[in-house]
């Protein structure tokens, strides 16, 4: 388990461009801090450098210190028909996968040597998101979750060698995340007909396959529901985000229900604590800080969809509550309210987040503990994700 | 192409020598004119509607009708010509939307650079589709994905090119594009284009410049076939039913389009044969042209797959249908002319593996107009032209989508001569549902320096109104329309020389321009916006030089153009080059006719093209490409041919190096290409 105590990205590359889109400020999740920074450290240390994902126009990730204005990158070319609206970090390594709309591919970025390399998954599965299993000895795991065909992929890659592949089956009606605990892989579960139009089918589901044998434990998160759903595991919990439901195909778009973050307790196999999103609100992109805090980004509502931040204590999701109730406080620095998405501390509580201007520029925002901004920087174009390392 | 040589040809057909010959040609645009009514001014015969731009007159006074210009009349004297061509002028100035039948293009507009090609002159080197047409001509640049062909001009986007067909715009009013594939070539007698801005003639929209396609009064019949299962069916028919001469053409083609191509969107390069990539196509036109009335429609449908993108397999069962239907009424009322048009666009998109995705959408447009001319102040020293209008369009898709907005603008235009320079001067207000009122104006001037050598000035102002997204939903996604301000050009300047000399190797013309285009708010799509939103992006900058030279010799026909563009989006940092705009392109076309054997090559060169709204990145950038396409045409020998009726036979063969390419990328074109064509035409006695 502590394989995964690492700086985590969930992802869900959504086929529907509308979905798409809202994946980059919603249903992502966070867990921990990066490399040598843990939950466990009692001095916060400054951030390594931040990874942004830019998502459309030119896919790749830019990397940035946690100072200056200097940025690099990895493009991700040729594959312009990338989608992800997240990615997955672990030390030096990014995951990222395209959906059946963007060619099923699984992207695998080295960040020391700025590298990326593609794997092609089923025709058609519609990969929802990879996460790295287990990494040693030049030998590498990755599950991908395939959407579309209600499987687990475990990759295996071990330098330049072809990788192999084995399929976990009856991983759910539509797997968009996965992790693996107490030898066995648990599955999220988004419930939802994904293979056709995301339609929502019933609650959110944690299924476990245990590494032998056939069987099949399912805990049904009661009254959560989103294409989008998540999960991020520290020790034996794991915070499971979905980002709502809600009805795109007419206009003006329809709220069914608001996100939800729910606590599991893994070993136990139960849901211990459930909160809901605030009122009106969709999506729930959630990413836990290296100030031990979760972050949830998510639009204010389905008019002007506005981004907002709602910070939730982790042991039992109360809601860090502002001046403007359950949204996070940030003001530019000339004292404006700023909308910022994506958003995750870093372990001295600074908020960092992503911002998309004119022509999809990107800028990475810092703000101090306070709400005010401390930095803007710009971080590409067309960025959906970032994660501190 | 000297558009005077197509009458010549005509005229030199004489016969007995007791009538002369007598062709009808545009006064502005040199081309013969079919259609006219003839009618001796001293006696009440009725009027003799002629089929072709010719006949055969007596001595006489004649007076001479067709809708569109003004009537003329004409001594005709065997005795002293054997030939004689009657130049009609247009009645309004705007020759732009005047109906044709015969093939004709725009005139030849000495502030900016024109070309016009004819149909059957495309046909005999190879060209098999109206898109193929249009990629002969200079300076332009044909992209296709999925079925749909578009063109661009002068750096510009998709959209912000205006295509017509006699004068009716075509450009889908949801998504600003005009697709030529659903126009049949068999209907067409010529294609034009027109580089620069044009606010008078094409209106909104028009900041790239104009593709004006003309409607033919052929008689022909042609099957074709080749290479990815095409197969083709198409003829034309022009008669006359009582006093109306009427035109009649339809197509009907099939190809699988199941080519090998490289797919490298995947791990590593693969060859694949595209799949669901196939298509049928059926078009039909006809057109009725009275003494003073003329009415034409075209309607086509196309059922095709809509192969995505490579590797991307989810698209492999889509299928679309599209249906178009184009209706164009003129009339001459009291020395004016009376426009009205009709167009109706139907898409259906289906998802057999995900009915619930299933779409469709209906575009109605309608358009009314009024033109003439009224004399003008003696300073000005012509008549100042006039031109008011109207029209609505209106959009219902799935998902609830539906828009409707009503236009209406007005608009004069003035020529004059002082001191050796010829002015042109116009302005046009429009007035758009939800975009407010819109001035553009256009100016222009011209100076002969030397009997072979012209300069020319010109500056525009034009403007583009918001469409609607695309509608044809290769992504189900439903939209709202966001609220955007017109993309408004500020400054569209040409700078241009015009030489024109007689060699001993024919005629030579070469025509070179400097070109400048700014743009505000420019309207961009830009993924990653909730929606993929279009929006109000800032300032789009084109810096240019374009050069073409054409020589005419008596053996055929030689022409060289290139273009050298920076166009660029500029928001906050960033500067984004056009997407697919290459900086330079080039194209060359060499045709041969020698006894019999009509052999043509066209190559074009396409520079790296940029394919994201990001900034100029060559991992970002299609390759530079050069292309080749060969066509011969055998007329048969007169033993072969029945009276009046020629044949001939087309071999082309296009992509002829069989180079990998894309025009959109992600969408590969195929390689090499060939197909067979057999033609009969028949010339009806004049």
């Amino acid at each position: 388990m502590n394989e995964l105590q690492h700086t985590r990205v969930s992802r869900h590359a959504i086929g529907r461009v509308m979905s798409r889109a809202l994946t980059r400020g919603a249903a992502c999740a966070l867990l921990a801090a990066c490399g040598d920074d843990s939950l466990a450290n009692s001095t916060p240390s400054t951030p390594k450098g931040i990874v942004v994902l830019d998502g459309y126009i030119q896919p790749g990730l830019t990397l940035l210190a946690d100072t200056g204005t200097a940025s690099s990158r990895i493009t991700f070319a040729p594959g312009t028909e990338f989608d992800a609206g997240a990615f997955e970090l672990l030390r030096d390594t990014v995951l990222a996968v395209s959906s059946r709309a963007a060619g099923d591919l699984l992207y695998i970025a080295d960040l020391r040597a700025g590298t990326m390399r593609r794997l092609q998954m089923p025709a058609r599965s519609n990969p929802g998101g990879a996460r790295l299993l287990r990494g040693s000895g030049g030998q590498t795991l990755i599950g991908v979750a395939l959407r579309d065909s209600g499987s687990v992929a475990l990759v295996s890659v071990a330098g330049t060698a072809t990788p192999t592949s084995t399929r976990l089956n009856g991983a759910g009606r539509c797997p968009t995340d996965l992790f693996q605990y107490d030898n066995a892989t648990w599955v999220v579960d988004a419930n939802a007909d994904c293979a056709v139009d995301y339609t929502i089918r019933g609650d959110v589901r944690l299924i476990r396959i245990p590494n032998s044998g056939t069987v099949r434990d399912t805990i049904v998160m009661t009254g959560m529901r989103g294409s989008s759903a998540s999960a991020i595991v520290t020790g034996d919990v794991a915070y499971v985000s979905a980002g709502g439901d809600a009805r795109f195909a007419t206009f003006p778009y329809t709220l069914v229900s608001s996100g939800v973050i729910t606590k599991v307790d893994l070993k136990n196999r139960r849901v211990q604590t459930t909160r809901t999103m605030p009122a009106n609100s969709y999506g729930a992109g959630l990413k836990l800080g290296a100030d031990g805090f979760l972050y949830v980004s998510l639009y204010e509502d389905l008019t002007a969809f506005r981004d907002r931040i709602v910070k939730l204590r982790a042991d039992d999701l109360s809601v860090i509550t502002t001046p403007l109730g359950s949204w996070q406080v940030l003001l530019t620095t000339a004292g404006a309210e700023q909308p910022c998405s994506s958003a995750v501390a870093d372990a001295q509580g600074r908020v960092h987040c992503l911002v998309t201007g004119a022509g999809s520029a990107t800028s990475l925002l810092v703000f101090d503990t306070n709400g005010r901004e401390v930095r803007r920087v710009a971080a590409g174009q067309g960025g959906v994700d970032l994660a501190i390392r | 192409m000297n558009l005077a040589l197509l009458v010549a040809p005509l005229l030199l057909q004489t016969g007995a020598t007791d009538s002369t010959r007598v062709c009808v040609i545009d006064a502005v645009t040199q081309l013969p004119i079919a259609g006219a009514s003839v009618s001796a001014t001293d006696r009440e015969d009725a009027p003799r509607r002629m089929q072709t731009p010719c006949t055969r007159l007596a001595d006489g006074a004649w007076l001479i009708r067709r809708v569109g210009y003004r009537m003329q009349r004409v001594v005709v004297s065997a005795r002293r010509d054997s030939a004689q061509t009657v130049a009609l002028s247009p009645l309004g100035w705007s020759v732009l939307d005047t109906m044709r039948v015969q093939a004709q293009g725009m005139p030849p507009s000495p502030s900016r650079i024109s070309e016009t090609l004819v149909a059957d002159d495309a046909r005999r080197a190879g060209a098999a589709s109206t898109a193929a047409l249009v990629d002969r001509l200079p300076f332009t640049q044909v992209r296709s994905a999925r079925g749909a062909s578009t063109v661009s001009l002068r750096g510009a986007r998709r959209e912000q090119v205006v295509v017509t067909l006699d004068g009716l715009p075509l450009n889908d009013p949801s998504t600003g594009v005009a697709d030529l594939s659903d126009i049949p070539l068999v209907a067409l007698g010529s294609a034009s284009v027109m580089l620069g801005a044009d606010p008078l003639g094409a209106g909104p929209g028009a900041s790239g410049g104009v593709l004006s396609l003309s409607t033919a009064a052929d008689r022909l019949l042609a099957v074709r076939a080749g290479a990815l299962g095409q197969r083709s069916l198409e003829g034309a028919w022009n008669g006359l039913v009582g006093p109306t001469l009427a035109r009649v053409s339809a197509r009907h083609g099939v190809a699988e389009n199941d080519f090998l191509f490289d797919n490298d969107a995947g791990v590593s390069p693969v060859r694949e044969r595209r799949i669901n990539n196939d298509e049928s196509r059926t078009a039909a036109t006809v057109a009725l042209t009275g003494t003073r009335w003329q009415v034409a429609g075209l309607a086509s449908r196309a059922d095709r797959g809509m192969v995505g993108a490579a590797n991307v397999r989810t698209y492999d069962a889509d299928r679309s249908r599209v249906d178009r239907v184009l209706l164009r009424a003129q009339a001459d009322w009291s020395g004016m002319q009376l426009i009205g048009g009709y167009r109706r666009f139907a898409l259906d998109y289906r998802d057999p593996n995900r009915p619930v995705l299933d779409a469709a959408a209906r575009v109605h447009v309608a358009d009314v107009a009024a033109q003439g001319s009224v004399q003008a102040p003696r300073l000005l020293g012509s008549a100042v032209a006039w031109k008011l209008g109207g029209g609505s369009d209106q959009v219902h898709a799935s998902g609830g989508v539906s828009q409707a907005r009503g236009r209406g603008f007005a608009s004069t235009q003035a020529h004059w001569q002082a001191a050796g320079v010829t002015s042109a001067l116009g302005v046009r207000v429009d007035a758009i549902g939800g975009a407010g009122t819109t001035p553009s104006w256009t100016i222009s001037a011209e100076r002969a320096v030397k009997r072979t050598l012209r300069l020319a000035a010109r500056a525009s102002q034009s403007v583009r109104a918001p469409t609607l997204y695309d509608l044809y939903f290769s992504a189900p996604q439903r939209l709202s329309v966001a609220t955007l301000r017109p993309e408004r050009v500020r400054a569209d300047l040409e700078l241009s020389a015009h030489l024109d000399r007689h060699s001993p190797l024919g005629t030579l013309t070469a025509d070179v321009a400097a070109v400048s285009r700014d743009t505000r708010d420019a309207i961009v799509w830009f993924p990653g916006n909730f929606g993929w939103s279009p929006a109000n992006v800032g300032r789009e900058a084109l810096r240019g030089v374009e050069a073409r030279l054409r020589l005419r010799p008596s053996w055929g026909f030689a022409s060289v153009w290139t273009t050298w563009y920076d166009a660029q989006v500029i928001t906050g940092a960033l500067r984004i080059p056009t997407p697919y705009v290459p900086r330079v392109a080039s194209g060359a076309e060499w045709s041969i006719t020698h006894r019999g054997v009509n052999a043509a090559v066209l190559a074009r060169t396409l520079g790296r093209r940029p394919f994201t709204a990001g900034p100029r990145n060559p991992d970002f950038e299609l390759p530079a490409v050069a292309l080749v396409d060969v066509g011969v045409t055998h007329d048969l020998p007169q033993r072969v041919s029945a009276r009046r009726v020629d044949a001939s036979v087309t071999w082309s063969l296009d992509n002829a190096t069989n180079v990998a390419w894309q025009s959109v990328r992600g969408f590969p074109s195929p390689g090499r290409t060939w197909a067979l064509a057999f033609t009969l035409r028949h010339h009806p006695q004049s």
